[in-house]
């Protein structure tokens, strides 16, 4: 439920991303047959690709804990109480993610790492990087 | 150190949702993206 609710928050952002002149891509790290399913249920206007085999993850050096934390179980309140709700799990549940912003140059000019699942970096971050690129 | 993770994401093979492979870097080599790495589909 912390995936989907990461998810909306890029989605409500859609239209800022796509005026700037860029796209939202979203990669996870579970199967083709899962990202579609995941799809069928929270329908997007995004690419989405996966890497099962999480090859990307470890190239951006994205954090695998062991186990869930304290800020893990605070995050899932949260999204909980958005109405966030489970629906098994359909990757590898450990490793986390992040969020980038990749242009043509090729560059990389914004980075979050997250630090425990749940923690999702406001999308106005990378939205505003983004629109910056494009007034430049 | 950047330049390489780039250079190395962008190098990357990932699937599509019909299991299609797909170079990561393909998808920003015409536009910037936002690529939001998410933990699983669940």
């Amino acid at each position: 439920m912390l995936c989907k609710e990461q998810v909306a928050e890029f989605r409500d952002f859609i239209p800022r991303i796509r005026a700037a002149g860029g796209d939202l891509v979203v990669l996870g790290n579970g199967s083709p047959q899962q990202a579609a399913w995941f799809l069928e249920d929270f329908p997007m206007d995004a690419t989405v690709l996966v890497d099962p085999e999480r090859t990307t993850y470890a190239i951006v050096g994205a954090m695998r804990p062991r186990v869930p934390g304290i800020r893990t179980l605070l995050a899932a309140w949260r999204a909980f109480r958005k109405g966030f709700r489970q629906t098994g799990t359909k990757g590898d549940a450990l490793q986390l993610g992040g969020v980038f912003v990749l242009t043509p140059a090729p560059e990389m000019p914004y980075i979050y790492l997250s630090r425990f699942a749940g923690d999702h970096p406001d999308p106005a971050g990378s939205v505003k990087t983004l629109e910056a690129l494009a007034g430049s | 150190m950047t330049n390489d993770m780039v250079s190395r994401l962008g190098n990357a093979m990932v699937l599509d949702t019909e299991g299609q492979p797909v170079r990561l870097g393909s998808r920003w080599e015409e536009k910037p993206i936002v690529l939001a790495m998410i933990r699983h589909f669940g």
